[in-house]
């Protein structure tokens, strides 16, 4: 990871605050330009972090398959403003789809890259405090935090069930699609049983821990997130760029390209 | 008074014809280490969470008989209140975790009592120094060995600086490196921090090491309550219990029936060396 | 006939999609009804090596050859029907509500007809000490039962060679006491080719008939039991104590070989027999 940033160092509440405005103000604006702005800027941090490869890539990768797949759909298939170019039978390209698609395009690798950047300035506990400062009940980020920690662990048991039937000749590929749904009953189930009692032990060790949902003592936490004059700056900055934002287009309609669509 | 007293207990799961456990009693003095020994299904898992609550008040199912830990009836207290008296450690590490890296983890539990923040970094320091974790704070579970896992464990039940841990086949997944750390640290916590001990493992020459007393359970059932050296001995109850009997005691066994002297039945590789060695010097062997 | 080994493993190195090299140079050949164990901390790369057995990995450099078929060159499907390979946990494998449906699974995906079906899962129950019990239903079974079950549905394919994966570790003794004895009579009685990853010295020495001990990635020693337990910087460098039985002889003098309990005592009885001639 690349050190210690400027943006590393801020509150998780300010990166989660972060996180939300960034992804609503790309939903929010429609028009391409400012959209194509809003995606520099945070592209602009991504760079600034100089974000490993191995993660940037799935990013990458995401953006450019979905990419394709959401411009052909909405180039092709949006039906705004005039007919502007034949392509084929009754089929035309709107004039208003090309600076929609380009929208709908940065609007994506805007959201894609924002959640890039939150997730490499943030340290999956910082982000439980974060959630919880945002008055997020505790039982919630405690049972968002077994999904992030669990996901991996039932990844790899998949895996190793896959290849446990493997080793018994199961060929997955060469089956037709109906029969296929039968064996895959053969990852399904024991990827339950063994998940189910993963749940268990689980919940025996948390409960021999002291974990009370209701009730009784009141928690106290490790980590307490401080937040500075940076924080606040920030968290004021972008809060006040989203609701302007949403005031502008409301009731002025500002940033809008085709009314009455996302 | 013993520090955890069980009366009389009888446990059926939920939904099971033949219950787990049938009328055990049991006493556990403070500062010992109890092995509790017995094959599969015996019901030691289940002992286990009754000591600690977790049967009856998280598992279904018809429980009678009287467990007390520290005076503290386990019908009155739930698990939560009786983990800071009683901590427990699972077979299987990668299940216990909760967070994502080591000190979060340590932490959670603390969390959980109410402790403020500098209590909690005392302790902290306190457990990573006596599992020797201190390198692995901010390390995420998942990358370490088996045995630096079942530390991480130990280390978040001992936040809560119980008096007494339950170990349930804390080795079992465990490379010999591994079952190796455990043990040693079981051993430390008993004779330096004066915890005590009840540790269910199936390798009988590793607990021979530590234990001071233990239980074998078979069918739910106490089919023995005493010393090692008892036990180990009487070669017909251990194989009743398909319990492994340690090769030097076996081979002491062996002697005493060729017409040996021996007062004492060695249980550990060390006893079994000088018992040898001191018979060897008796009769000259290797001379001539 | 020239007695080819069943399993040739030439040259083989093995590096992970991440990185990570797992496997560093290993030679291995293993023969017909031998009965082996492979020993070495986790880690060491005991798994990663038997997987590239029946092909759920695949070389990186160098050849793993199985009765005369290179690796690269055969499915998955096709090598289980050679090596069939029981995983750790049997819970990994077991989803069928009876046992015979989870033995018979094996053979259905390799296209055997109903007709043969029966007949092989009797035989793999019959081997596994599980008679009569096709209608139980295996998600139900104790744990060492359940391993059974495992183990059968891979025999049941007729693999050449057999591999267990850790089938010791959280099994209680008179478990792997069970299994272990399974396995010397399917060795001894029907020459199957056996080889066992175990912890367990206890284990590898009163049941196995030649030990490998990996360490990092490489081989460090191939030998019978005794002549492996009388290494001690093979054994410290693998992290691998020997028997107490076989210690205590060394340790009094009394030499090398000793590997069980009863040899011990017959080496001290006779150390103490008075001399011929006096």
């Amino acid at each position: 990871m690349a050190g210690r940033s400027l943006l590393h160092k801020l509150s998780p509440t300010t990166k989660v605050v972060f996180l939300l405005t960034t992804s609503l103000l790309a939903l929010e604006i429609q028009d391409p330009k400012l959209n194509g702005l809003l995606l520099v800027a945070l592209l602009a941090c991504a760079v600034y972090l100089r974000i490993p490869r191995r993660v940037s890539l799935i990013f990458i990768r995401s953006g450019i398959i979905v990419g394709i797949a959401l411009s052909i759909s909405w180039l092709f298939f949006s039906q705004v403003g005039q007919p502007l170019y034949h392509i084929w039978d009754g089929f035309y390209i709107y004039s208003l789809a090309i600076p929609l698609t380009l929208s709908m395009l940065f609007r994506l690798w805007a959201l894609l890259t924002s959640t890039m950047v939150f997730v490499v300035i943030t340290q999956e506990s910082e982000f439980i405090a974060g959630l919880r400062k945002l008055k997020v009940p505790y039982v919630l980020c405690l049972v968002f935090a077994l999904v992030l920690r669990f996901i991996p662990l039932l990844v790899e048991e998949y895996d190793m069930i896959r290849e446990a039937q493997m080793a018994r000749a199961l060929e997955l590929e060469k089956i037709p699609l109906i029969p296929r749904m039968k064996h895959f009953m053969a990852i399904i189930v024991p990827w339950l049983v063994i998940s189910l009692k993963r749940v268990a032990t689980l919940s025996a060790a948390i409960d021999s821990r002291g974990f009370q949902v209701t009730g009784g003592r009141k928690r106290t936490f490790f980590h307490e997130p401080r937040i500075s004059v940076a924080d606040s700056v920030v968290v004021v900055a972008l809060i006040g760029l989203f609701v302007t934002v949403v005031v502008l287009r409301t009731w002025f309609g500002y940033f809008v390209i085709v009314p009455g669509r996302l | 008074m013993p520090i955890i007293h069980v009366e009389d207990v009888s446990f059926r799961y939920e939904g099971s014809e033949r219950p787990a456990l049938s009328n055990v009693s049991l006493d556990v003095n403070e500062g010992e280490i109890l092995g509790i020994l017995g094959p599969s299904e015996a019901g030691k898992t289940t002992l286990c969470m009754s000591l600690n609550g977790l049967i009856p008040h998280d598992i279904e199912g018809e429980f009678r008989g009287n467990i007390e830990i520290e005076g503290k009836n386990t019908r009155k207290n739930e698990p939560q209140t009786l983990a800071t008296t009683i901590g427990m450690i699972f077979q299987e590490p990668e299940s216990q975790f909760v967070m994502t890296t080591v000190e979060d983890e340590i932490a959670f539990g603390m969390e959980n009592i109410g402790l403020t923040p500098r209590e909690m970094e005392e302790r902290l320091n306190w457990v990573l120094k006596v599992t020797h974790m201190e390198p692995y704070r901010k390390k995420p579970p998942r990358r370490l060995s088996g045995g630096q896992k079942q530390r991480v464990a130990i280390a978040s039940a001992l936040a809560l600086r119980p008096k007494i841990l339950v170990m349930d086949e804390p080795t079992s997944e465990l490379d010999p490196l591994g079952k190796y750390e455990i043990i040693t640290i079981a051993k430390e916590l008993n004779r330096e921090h004066k915890i005590t001990i009840v540790l269910v493992e199936h390798e009988t020459e590793l607990a021979a090491d530590i234990i001071d007393r233990l239980i074998v359970l078979n069918q739910g059932q106490i089919e023995f309550q005493g010393t090692p050296v008892e036990l180990f001995g009487n070669i017909e109850l251990m194989q009743k219990a398909g319990l492994f009997v340690p090769e030097v005691t076996e081979v002491a066994r062996g002697l005493a029936n060729s017409g040996f002297e021996i007062s004492k039945l060695p249980i550990t590789y060390a006893q079994g060396s000088s018992l040898l060695k001191a018979l060897m010097k008796e009769r000259g062997f290797g001379h001539g | 006939m020239v007695d080819e080994p069943q399993i040739s493993v030439r040259d083989l190195r093995f590096r992970f999609p991440d990185g990570t090299e797992a496997i560093k140079g290993v030679n291995l050949e293993v023969r017909n009804g031998e009965f082996l164990a492979i020993i070495g901390q986790n880690g060491c790369g005991k798994t990663t090596l038997v997987k590239q057995f029946n092909g759920l990995l695949r070389p990186t450099e160098g050849d793993v050859v199985v009765e005369g078929i290179n690796t690269k060159e055969a499915t998955i499907a096709r090598l289980s029907r050679m090596v069939g390979y029981a995983f750790q946990n049997p819970d990994h494998q077991i989803f069928s509500t009876s046992i015979f449906d989870e033995i018979a699974f094996g053979l259905r995906n390799l296209g055997f007809p109903e007709s043969e079906t029966a007949g092989g899962v009797k035989k793999a129950l019959a081997s596994m000490r599980l008679e009569g019990r096709e209608k139980d239903n295996p998600l139900f079974l104790a744990k060492g039962e359940r391993q059974r079950v495992a183990i059968a549905s891979v025999l049941v394919m007729s693999p050449h060679v057999l591999v267990l994966d850790e089938p010791t570790t959280g099994q209680d003794w008179r478990n792997i006491v069970t299994l272990m004895d399974l396995m010397r009579e399917l060795n001894q009685q029907k020459e199957q080719t056996v080889i066992v990853i175990t912890h367990n010295m206890h284990v590898v020495a009163r049941w196995t008939k030649r030990v490998v001990v990996m360490a990092e990635g490489r081989i460090i020693s191939d030998g019978t039991p005794a002549e492996t337990f009388a290494k001690t910087e093979v054994l410290t460098r693998a992290f691998i104590t020997a028997p107490q039985c076989t210690r205590l002889a060394e340790e009094l003098g009394l030499g090398a070989g000793v590997l069980t309990p009863q040899q011990l005592l017959d080496r001290v009885l006779q150390a103490n027999s008075p001399p011929i001639c006096s």
